[in-house]
């Protein structure tokens, strides 16, 4: 691995591992799209113009995408409700991240639409300008996507934590 | 920093160990020597095995364009019906409706090429079934709501009696890859049957799904995932699976036992053997793979899906003859060793014997070394005690 690479895995990983993490919600799989993600980086021939960290977060949303596309993950998600028994251990998982942020585990439960909308205004802190050119939607419509997961939070968080949500 | 960030990040938890991985995971491919490509006969086999059902199945249109056989819109709106329910969302996306009919296509045509055929017998039966199952979820809002006015009956006839073939034949596939794989989980078998049905439906229909895409408007869309990388060592063969720890070497298997093996690089996976490909206990080998499970979450042990393997050099571990095995006795002693349990995922750049102990010893990213020793820890060094070990060991 050369420095430069390894410098900008050091600097960017962790950031987009949890960026994966929130969009598949399984460590293990956000460690395969990052490292895929690292080694297309690794394969283009990028010119840095300030914008790596832009660029290297628009790779990770699109794999993490890609991967919640694929039939696997499908199946998956199917077998977890006819095999509740295989689905312990994910749900295990689900029940730590509760106990970590109880905002946060509301947030991994939105269906992905509003899950993206919240992850890129909140936690890339992306204007609705930004959000809207990267998913390629209207900015109207990114409003509304972000109106509808607020509402949907609503009944799994306190009031105080509500409150937190719709004033940042 | 915004609250919602700070819970987001809260809830995500440390990430410090899965960046390791996934660095060790780079360096590891990068360095990996020149392939030797195992030359798959896996889909020629396969093919070959298919032309007959393949051309029983083009006598037995009469003629007719496969094209215009193969793909038909009543059978997609069920599939979209399938997808709404399973999503619950009004409008699921056209790709993984898409995705869905062609898995039951490609099953159906593959199952059909290795001589699967169904009876009326059979057909009535599977009829039943799903008539049945169907039935006892009619009061079911969501399946209400796709039934609607013209009620189970019209429905069942419609869109369910012309599929029975296919779900026959696909059970029977699936039945014929459990016995194949008669170790592995019951879904994963599914898996490795529906990804050979993928293929063998690539080869020989990639153009008639291609233009049905674009009649529905979508980008050329593949079934086929990618996988991620492993390296590691075929540890255990089975009749049908090799059994593969991720960053083992082949000398692991002198000294040690599958279970030491096991405890001591802990990613250890069975994958199967596709038909025609040459692989032998202790070869060190490149696994792409797209998932794996474990039956029993408490095991090490789980069983993946392969979409490519290879062997590759495996000389790339460098055995070290210590020329001043007391210098390093004492520099061992001396370092700050953390005791317990690790795992390494990469093959170790370097080992060495001291006193019947085998040494391993990775170089990370900053040119530091790790050294790690099985059943009693490993230690990290700092830039001042690797360049003293490296001036020791000659590296």
């Amino acid at each position: 691995m050369n420095g430069i690479l390894e410098k900008i895995i050091d600097d960017h990983a962790e950031h987009l591992l949890r960026l994966a993490y929130f969009y598949v919600k399984d460590r293990h799989m956000a460690e395969d799209i990052v490292q895929e993600v690292f080694i297309k980086f690794s394969s283009q021939e990028y010119e840095e113009r300030g914008l790596l960290r832009a660029y290297l977060t628009t790779l990770t949303i699109n794999k993490s995408k890609d991967y919640l596309k694929t039939w696997h993950y499908k199946k998956f998600i199917l077998q977890e409700k006819l095999f509740p028994v295989r689905a312990k251990s994910h749900r295990d998982a689900l029940i730590e991240a509760e106990e970590r942020s109880q905002i946060g585990a509301a947030i991994l439960k939105l269906p992905l639409q509003s899950r993206e909308a919240i992850l890129l205004y909140y936690f890339e802190e992306m204007k609705i300008a930004e959000i809207a050119s990267v998913l390629k939607i209207p900015e109207n419509t990114v409003k509304t996507r972000l109106r509808r997961a607020r509402e949907a939070l609503k009944p799994h968080l306190k009031q105080e934590e509500w409150e937190v949500l719709v004033h940042e | 920093m915004n609250n919602v960030k700070k819970e987001l990040l809260k809830v995500a938890g440390d990430m410090a160990t899965s960046k390791e991985r996934v660095k060790e995971r780079i360096q590891g491919q990068r360095n990996l020597k020149p392939k030797k490509p195992i030359h798959f006969i896996v889909m020629s086999a396969v093919v070959t095995l298919c032309i007959v059902g393949f051309i029983t199945i083009q006598l037995l249109d009469g003629g007719t364009k496969q094209s215009a056989q193969l793909f038909n819109h009543t059978q997609l709106e069920y599939f979209e019906d399938l997808e709404r329910i399973m999503w619950a969302t009004q409008d699921p996306p056209k790709e993984f409706v898409y995705g869905r009919y062609e898995q039951q296509l490609a099953s159906y045509y593959f199952a059909q090429s290795l001589g699967f055929d169904s009876t009326m017998k059979e057909q009535e039966a599977e009829k039943e079934k799903r008539y049945n199952e169907l039935q006892n979820l009619q009061e079911d809002p969501k399946f209400k709501e796709i039934f609607g006015n013209r009620g189970l009956d019209s429905y069942f006839e419609k869109y369910v009696e012309p599929l029975l073939p296919m779900y026959v034949a696909e059970k029977k596939l699936n039945g014929w890859y459990q016995e194949k794989y008669p170790t592995f989980p019951e879904s994963m078998v599914h898996d490795i049957a529906e990804q050979d049905a993928i293929r063998y439906f690539n080869t020989h229909f990639t153009e008639e799904a291609k233009s049905f895409q674009e009649e529905l408007g979508l980008k050329y869309y593949s079934n086929i995932p990618n996988g991620s990388t492993y390296v590691g060592t075929v540890v255990e063969l089975d009749s049908n699976a090799f059994f593969f720890v991720e960053g083992a070497i082949p000398e692991d298997l002198e000294r040690l036992s599958k279970a030491k093996i096991i405890e001591k690089y802990k990613n250890a996976t069975w994958y199967p053997i596709e038909d025609g490909a040459l692989v032998k206990k202790g070869d060190y080998v490149e696994v792409s793979s797209s998932s794996s499970m474990s039956e029993d979450t408490s095991k090490v042990e789980r069983y993946g899906l392969q979409q490519s393997m290879a062997v590759i050099d495996p000389t790339v571990t460098t055995k070290l003859k210590l020329q001043n095995p007391d210098e390093v006795a004492v520099f061992l002693q001396q370092v700050n060793w953390q005791q317990g349990e690790t795992s390494i995922i990469r093959p170790p750049d370097y080992s060495f014997m001291l006193d019947g102990v085998r040494v391993d010893v990775l170089v990370t990213h900053a040119k530091t070394l790790r050294l790690h020793v099985l059943e009693y820890g490993d230690v990290k060094l700092s830039e001042k005690s690797s360049e003293q070990l490296k001036g020791l060991l000659g590296i």
